[in-house]
């Protein structure tokens, strides 16, 4: 039998969304990137006793100085973080907020974020495993500043 | 509520020369070499029509494939409209435009294979990220 093949993904889109107050991430919000504007508000990661094993996202800094924090929260602790920003700044420490095996609630887009600043987000249903990249030493971390 | 599964490949684009990139691209992996002179790639553009059209949700990835290229590569998108985050394994996150929109990535001769820069279109502004195995080969303009 003829081998089958996978179709090409040429010419697909991204599932493109604005976030700019607080907001209940959903299931189906699945695949989608995330554009965040404004600043001061909460978003909301799906429960862990609701993950769906494979669900992802991104979150992307649109505007250069949000007007507050972002806070992205699983409301319990099971963000396990993987990070680098840059190397400029006051602990010249690239990955100094990657939470190196101790699971975090919250990642925090603190308002020195610039834009293009982003964050992954993907579970494998009971964890979520996030990466992050940052132009400015400590503007993403799981802590409040 | 029911699951969808993406089992679709992505299509690799081998490129060794000058090229405009499509919307229709959106989704390939472009693999890059620079074996004939400088290879200059160009986005789309708002100001585009058709094929040439920047819209939201446009993606590619470029991957250097010819180790240490023999000529630079730039990616260009015609303004200042590319914001990129990236580092090297020098912890030199130079590439990054902390705020400043580029016009311009430069791929250049010190880099790896294997080093990329992945790019989306959020219907304004070039989003890219990038890492790199060498220090500072990834530069902006």
């Amino acid at each position: 039998m003829a081998k089958e093949r996978t179709p090409y993904a040429t010419g697909s889109l991204l599932n493109m969304g604005t976030i700019d107050a607080a907001y209940q991430v959903l299931q189906s919000d699945s695949s989608k990137v995330f554009m965040l504007d404004g600043g001061g508000y909460t978003i909301t990661l799906p429960l862990a006793a609701d993950l769906q094993e494979g669900w992802y996202c991104k979150f992307v800094v649109r505007p250069t100085n949000p007007t507050g924090d972002i806070v992205i929260t699983a409301t319990t602790a099971i963000m396990d973080i993987t990070m680098l920003d840059s190397s400029t700044g006051t602990d010249n420490t690239q990955h100094s907020n990657s939470t190196a095996g101790t699971a975090k609630t919250t990642i925090i887009f603190h308002t020195e974020c610039v834009q293009g600043d982003y964050v992954n987000v993907f579970t494998d249903g009971s964890t979520y495993y996030v990466e992050a990249m940052s132009a400015v030493d400590d503007a993403i971390d799981h802590t409040q500043q | 509520m029911g699951r969808v599964y993406f089992n679709a490949r992505r299509e690799s684009h081998a490129l060794d020369g000058a090229y405009t990139v499509k919307a229709s691209d959106s989704g390939k992996v472009f693999m890059l070499s620079a074996t004939g002179g400088t290879v200059a790639i160009t986005l789309p553009t708002l100001a585009g029509t058709g094929d040439d059209k920047a819209i939201a949700g446009l993606y590619y990835k470029f991957i250097v494939e010819e180790d240490t290229p023999a000529n630079a590569i730039t990616i260009g998108a015609g303004s200042a409209v590319i914001d990129i985050v990236g580092v090297d394994i020098a912890q030199n996150d130079g590439m990054s435009s902390a705020g400043t929109a580029k016009s311009n990535l430069i791929i250049g001769t010190a880099t790896k294979q294997g080093d990329y820069i992945d790019m989306f279109h959020d219907g304004v502004t070039w989003y890219a990220e990038s890492m790199s195995s060498t220090a500072g080969s990834i530069t902006t303009s």
